[in-house]
């Protein structure tokens, strides 16, 4: 099965749920599931900025797995990081998320 | 700091110009009805649409609206752009680049910078028409025309 996460709420999604549980899961292959891409809504999009330790290493293991990862253009620019992200990290909407995703389509959606 | 020094917007001194400020403002205008005199409807490659129509007053642009497709960047320069153009000569309204336009708002990755340029191609237009609307170059061309085809 392949899933997409979305990353929309902003309590403990990025520290807890993307750092201790997905990423080290998705590092160690043994996540269950292929990513096929994660968008990051509101403050998540600070995980995407260059040389935040776990978008580092969420970056490593997108390009080593063809996952896509997205930030929000309206969040990412309401925050002044749009230019800031990791090198190869799009911002992008609806449109752009659906086009990048439409050649790795994901069986389900996960919103977090 | 004194606030008159300030243009980071938290004194209230002046507006800012961040791609957020400008797309907030540009979405008001976008929605606003367009003025009387109306440039073409210019696409670019990514399919994304601008079109921009002035209102002119002794040569002088005195207010500017848009229709733009609902880009951030898109919708962001088209404001500044129109915030640019008011006040200012036909002459001057259109000698703005579209390289001005991305030094003056900062904070848009590269790859979205492009679309400056349709910006600033639809706000050329409208110019053109104000332009060929003063000179009435644009009934003699018809006329031209239509001995051309008759």
């Amino acid at each position: 099965m392949k899933v997409a996460y979305i990353f929309a709420t902003q309590r403990h999604n990025i520290s807890y749920v993307l750092a201790k549980m997905i990423l080290p899961q998705l590092e160690e292959n043994r996540h269950g599931v292929d990513v096929a891409g994660m968008f990051f809504f509101e403050d998540n999009n600070y995980v995407l900025v260059k040389g935040n330790p776990i978008g580092e290493r969420l970056n490593k293991v997108a390009k080593a797995k063809g996952m896509l990862l997205m930030g929000c253009d309206q969040c990412c620019y309401e925050r002044e990081i749009a230019n800031q992200l990791m090198d190869g990290v799009p911002i992008g909407c609806f449109p752009d998320l659906y086009k990048a995703l439409s050649g790795n389509m994901p069986d389900q959606v996960i919103t977090l | 700091m004194n606030p008159e020094e300030c243009t980071q917007g938290c004194c209230g001194a002046s507006r800012r110009r961040t791609v957020s400020d400008c797309f907030d403002r540009g979405l008001r205008r976008n929605r606003a009805e367009p003025l009387s005199v109306a440039g073409e409807k210019i696409t670019d490659a990514n399919g994304l649409e601008a079109q921009f129509s002035l209102d002119l007053e002794n040569g002088v642009v005195k207010a500017v609206r848009f229709k733009v497709t609902s880009c951030v960047a898109l919708t962001a320069y088209a404001e500044v752009l129109a915030e640019e153009a008011e006040q200012l000569s036909l002459a001057s309204a259109i000698a703005i680049s579209a390289h001005t336009l991305i030094e003056t708002l900062d904070g848009v990755p590269v790859f979205r910078r492009d679309r400056a340029n349709l910006a600033v191609a639809a706000l050329r237009s409208a110019i053109q028409s104000a332009l060929l609307r003063q000179t009435g170059a644009m009934n003699e061309s018809r006329l031209h025309l239509r001995h051309a085809t008759a």
